[in-house]
C-alpha cells in the first residue's frame, strides 16, 4: 500500500530524511516515533505530496507521489499535526470542500457527513466559523475530513494533541476499525501510549535515518528487554 | 503616555531592524517604496511649482484660479484622508492583533484610545505627505513667500491632521454602533449609498461647471485690478479643508489675515479633538469589546442539525457555483474574501476612487464638450488610467492567491486535484471578472465622451489584452514570490514580488496605451501595430501562464 523508496529530502543544506525505506501493508498500523527534529513530519508531508522529494520516491497503491500525484492522493487520507483551516468557513463548508476535492459525490455528501459529526459530537458547532473553534475542535474536523471519501491510507501526524481524553480513545478506535477493515495507517507521534496497543509494526527516525523498525515483541527481544513498554524501548534505542 | 511612546517606538523600530537586518530583499523593498513616494512628491512639487508660477505673473486672473486649485487638492487630500483613516481606523481600533495583550494589561482604555488614534493618524497621513505637502511647499516657493509662510503652512497642515483623524474616529464610532444595530445588507447598503453619494458630490464640486468658470473668469468689479475671490470661497465655505486652503492662500500676500484664520483654526481644530477624544475614549471600552465578538454562526444563527448541502429553500450550502474541484477552490476564495471585512473595505475604497475617475470623466466630457477630435488620446490615457485600477485590484486579488491559500493550503495541495486547472482557474475566473468589470467602466463613459463605435470597440479588444496580461503577470509572480506564512494582502502586495508586479503591469499598461494611441489614434494605418501589440500580449500571456504553472507544481509549504 504505502512504499517509502531511498527517500531523501534536503531543506537547502539540511538534510531532514535521508535515504528512508519503509512498506506497510493494506490493514497495518506503522507507528514512526523518534525526538523531535527526527524528519517524521518531513516523511508524512512528503508522503502527502505537500514536499517533493529531493531523491527516491514514495509509492501509494503502486502510483508514485512524484510522477502521478493525482492518483497516489486518490487514495489518501491526510490529518496534519497543526490543522489550519480557512478560518472565515464553516466546519460544515470545509468538509464539503474537501468532499469536492476528493471527488466525492453531492449525495455521498450529504449522506456521509452526518454520519462523521455523530463521532465527535460536532453537529452543534458545524455550522461556525472555524476560526472560533478550539484547537482540539480542529483536530476533530481535520480527523473527519480524512475519513470523508472512503481512503485506503491515512497519513497521520499527532493525531491526539489537543483532543480530551474521551475523544483520543475515539480517535484511536476509529483508526483501530480501520485497519481491521483493511486500511492502512501510518502514523507520527510522541504520544506513545496512544499508538502502543494498536499499534503492527514500529519505526524509529534519529537525524532523518531509520535506526529501528519491527513490531514490538521484535524490538524487545532486540532490546533484551522483556515486557517493556514502547516508551521504554524508544529511549533505550534514541539514547 | 510613556506606554503610548514605548510600543510605537517598538512598532517604528520595524524599520531599523529592516535596515540593519542581512536581508538585501527587505531592504530593497524599503528603498523601493522611499524612492517611488519621494519620485511622486518631486514630481507633484515640480508640477504645481509651474503651474503657481504661471498663476502668480496673471495679475488678474491669477489669486483665484490659484485658490481654487489649492481648495480643490485639499478637498481631495480630505475626503482621501477621511476614507482611508474610516477604513483603516475601523481594524486598527477593533480588529489589530495586539488588542488582547493591551486589554490583558493593566493600561486604561484611554491609553489604548490614544495609541490607536496615533496610529490611524500616521498610517492614513499618506494623502497629506504624497499630495498636500507638494503642493503647499509649490505654493510657498512658487510665489517667493518668506519663512513665515512656511511655519504658517506647518501648522495649518498639523490642526488639519489633527481635525481630521478626530472627525475619522468620531465617523468610525459612530459606523461601529450603527453597524453593530442595523442588519449587515442594511449597512452594506448605506455604507455604498454614502460612498457613491460623496463621491458624485466631490465631484460635482471640483469638476468645474460653466458657472465656476464664469465665476472666475467673469470679473465682477471692472474697477478692480484683481479679479475676486469670494466666489471660490462660498464653493469650498462648508468644506473643513477650505480654512486650510484659505489659511495658506492667505499667508503667501497677507500674513495678517493669515494670522488670524490660523489662530481660528487651531483653536477649532483642538476643541474638535478634545470632543473626539472625550466621546471616544468613553464609547471606545464599551464598542470595543462588544466589536471584537465574532460571529460565530456563518449566518448569525446556530442552524442546529441541518444535515445536508441544501437548506430548506432548496439553496445549496457549498460549493453553490462551480462543481469541478478546481472551480470550488476560487468559490472558496470568493467565500473567504466576502466574509474578510477589511479586505472587503479595502476593494471598495479601491472602486470608490474608480467611481470618481469615471465620474469625474463623465462630468468633464458632458460639461465641456465631447472629445471627438482627441478621441485616440483620451482613449489611450483612459486605457492607461484604468490599467491602474486594473494593476490594483489585480494586486489586492490575483497576486496573493497562491499566498493566501497560507498554511492552510495543505487540503489542497494533498488533494487529486492537478494544480495547474488550480492555477487556469484562478486566471480565468479573475481576468473573466476584471475585464467585466473594467469593460462596464468603459462603456459607462463612452456616451458622455462621444466615442464612436469603431473606437470603443477597439478600446475593448485591447482592454481584454490588458486584462489578460495583466493578470496573468499577477499571478505568474504571486506563485513565483509565495509567502505562505503571510495572510495581510498588503504587506504580500507591497513585498518584492508584489513591488515587481506592480512595476510590470504599468509598464505593461502604458505599453498598451500607447499601442492603442497608434492603432487608433494615429493617420496612418494601425493594423501592423494592432498585430505587433496581440503577438506581444500573447508572448506575454503564455510565458506567464507556463512559468506560474510550472511553478506552482513544485511549491512546498515549508
Amino acid at each position: 500500500m504505502l512504499s517509502i523508496k531511498n527517500l531523501t529530502k534536503k531543506f537547502g543544506d539540511a538534510v531532514a530524511v535521508e535515504n528512508l525505506s519503509i512498506d506497510v501493508s493494506p490493514g497495518e498500523i506503522y507507528a514512526l516515533i523518534g525526538p523531535n527534529g527526527s524528519g517524521k513530519t518531513t516523511t508524512i508531508k512528503l508522503a502527502a505530496g505537500l514536499y517533493y522529494p529531493t531523491a527516491g520516491d514514495i509509492f501509494i497503491e503502486n502510483a508514485s507521489i512524484t510522477r502521478d500525484p493525482e492518483k497516489a492522493k486518490r487514495a489518501i487520507g491526510y490529518i496534519p499535526d497543526e490543522p489550519f483551516f480557512y478560518d472565515r468557513m464553516t466546519g460544515r463548508e470545509f468538509l464539503h470542500l474537501v468532499g469536492v476535492l476528493f471527488g466525492v459525490s453531492e449525495a455521498d455528501r450529504n449522506e456521509k457527513i452526518p454520519h462523521l459529526l455523530e463521532i465527535f459530537g460536532l453537529s452543534g458547532i458545524i455550522d461556525g466559523f472555524v476560526e472560533n473553534y478550539s484547537r482540539g475542535n480542529k483536530q476533530k474536523v481535520s480527523i473527519l475530513a480524512a475519513f470523508l471519501h472512503d481512503p485506503k491510507l491515512l497519513l497521520v501526524d499527532e493525531p491526539i494533541v489537543g483532543l480530551d481524553p474521551e475523544s483520543a480513545v475515539r480517535a484511536r478506535q476509529l483508526f483501530s476499525d480501520f485497519a481491521k477493515e483493511g486500511g492502512t495507517v501510518f502514523v507520527c507521534t510522541h504520544t506513545l501510549g496512544f499508538v502502543e496497543d494498536i499499534v503492527s509494526r514500529v519505526g524509529m527516525l534519529k537525524t532523518g535515518k531509520l535506526i529501528k523498525e519491527g513490531t514490538i515483541e521484535e524490538l524487545r527481544q532486540t532490546a533484551g528487554k522483556p515486557g517493556a513498554g514502547l516508551e521504554e524501548l524508544y529511549l533505550h534505542f534514541t539514547k | 503616555m510613556n506606554i503610548i511612546f514605548y510600543i510605537l517606538s517598538q512598532k517604528l523600530s520595524r524599520v531599523g531592524k529592516i535596515l540593519r537586518g542581512k536581508k538585501l530583499a527587505p531592504k530593497i523593498v524599503f528603498a523601493a517604496f522611499v524612492l517611488i513616494f519621494f519620485l511622486i512628491g518631486i514630481a507633484e512639487f515640480f508640477g504645481f511649482l509651474r503651474a503657481f508660477r504661471f498663476l502668480s505673473g496673471q495679475e488678474f486672473f491669477g489669486p483665484p484660479l490659484t485658490l481654487f486649485v489649492l481648495e480643490q487638492f485639499l478637498l481631495f487630500v480630505f475626503v482621501l484622508f477621511i476614507l482611508s483613516a474610516s477604513i483603516s481606523g475601523f481594524f486598527i481600533y477593533f480588529r489589530s492583533s495586539d488588542i488582547p495583550l493591551l486589554l490583558s494589561a493593566p493600561v486604561g482604555a484611554r491609553t489604548i484610545f490614544s495609541l490607536k488614534f496615533a496610529e490611524m493618524t500616521a498610517i492614513s497621513s499618506w494623502p497629506l505627505i504624497l499630495l498636500g505637502i507638494p503642493l503647499v511647499l509649490a505654493i510657498g516657493m512658487g510665489t517667493k513667500a518668506g519663512v513665515p509662510f512656511f511655519i504658517f503652512a506647518f501648522f495649518a497642515l498639523a490642526a488639519f491632521l489633527f481635525f481630521s483623524s478626530a472627525l475619522a474616529s468620531l465617523v468610525i464610532f459612530f459606523a461601529g454602533y450603527f453597524f453593530k444595530c442595523v442588519p449587515k445588507f442594511l449597512s452594506v447598503c448605506a455604507s455604498a449609498a454614502v460612498l457613491l453619494g460623496g463621491g458624485y458630490g466631490l465631484v460635482q464640486v471640483m469638476v468645474p461647471r460653466s458657472a465656476t468658470l464664469s465665476a472666475i473668469f467673469e470679473a465682477a468689479n471692472l474697477e478692480s485690478s484683481v479679479a475676486t475671490t469670494v466666489f471660490i470661497e462660498h464653493m469650498f465655505f462648508w468644506w473643513p479643508s477650505h480654512w486650510v486652503a484659505l489659511l495658506i492662500f492667505s499667508a503667501s500676500f497677507d500674513m495678517e489675515r493669515a494670522f488670524f484664520i490660523l489662530s481660528g483654526l487651531i483653536v477649532f481644530a483642538a476643541v474638535f479633538s478634545m470632543l473626539a477624544f472625550f466621546v471616544g475614549s468613553a464609547a471606545y471600552p464599551f464598542l470595543l469589546l462588544i466589536l471584537r465578538e465574532s460571529i460565530f454562526y456563518a449566518r448569525g444563527r446556530m442552524r442546529g442539525s441541518r444535515d445536508d448541502t441544501r437548506t430548506r429553500a432548496g439553496v445549496r450550502s457549498f460549493p453553490k457555483i462551480f462543481f469541478h474541484p478546481a472551480g470550488a477552490i476560487v468559490e472558496k476564495d470568493i467565500l473567504l474574501f466576502i466574509r474578510n471585512y477589511q479586505e472587503l473595505a479595502k476593494s471598495g475604497f479601491i472602486l470608490f476612487l474608480l467611481f470618481i475617475y469615471l465620474a469625474a470623466i463623465a462630468s468633464t466630457g458632458d460639461r465641456i464638450g465631447r472629445f471627438v477630435e482627441a478621441e485616440g488620446v483620451v482613449l489611450a490615457l483612459h486605457l492607461i488610467a484604468i490599467s491602474y485600477f486594473v494593476t490594483t485590484l489585480s494586486l489586492q486579488f490575483v497576486f496573493p492567491s497562491v499566498s493566501l491559500e497560507g498554511r492552510g493550503s495543505w487540503i489542497v495541495w494533498s488533494s487529486p486535484v492537478n494544480r495547474k486547472y488550480v492555477y487556469i482557474a484562478k486566471y480565468f475566473f479573475w481576468s473573466a471578472l476584471l475585464f467585466f468589470v473594467m469593460e462596464a467602466s468603459m462603456l459607462f463613459t463612452a456616451p458622455f465622451v462621444g466615442l464612436s463605435g469603431f473606437a470603443a470597440g477597439v478600446a475593448s479588444v485591447f482592454l481584454l489584452l490588458l486584462v489578460l496580461i495583466i493578470v496573468s503577470v499577477s499571478l505568474a509572480f504571486g506563485t513565483l514570490f509565495p509567502d505562505f506564512h503571510e495572510s495581510n494582502v498588503d504587506r504580500l502586495a507591497t513585498s518584492a514580488g508584489g513591488l515587481m508586479t506592480t512595476f510590470t503591469s504599468l509598464a505593461l499598461g502604458l505599453f498598451m496605451g500607447i499601442m492603442f494611441f497608434l492603432v487608433a489614434g494615429g493617420s496612418g494605418n494601425g493594423a501592423p501595430w494592432f498585430l505587433f501589440s496581440a503577438v506581444t500580449a500573447i508572448v506575454l500571456i503564455a510565458s506567464s501562464l507556463y512559468a506560474g504553472m510550472k511553478r506552482i507544481q513544485q511549491l512546498e509549504v515549508v
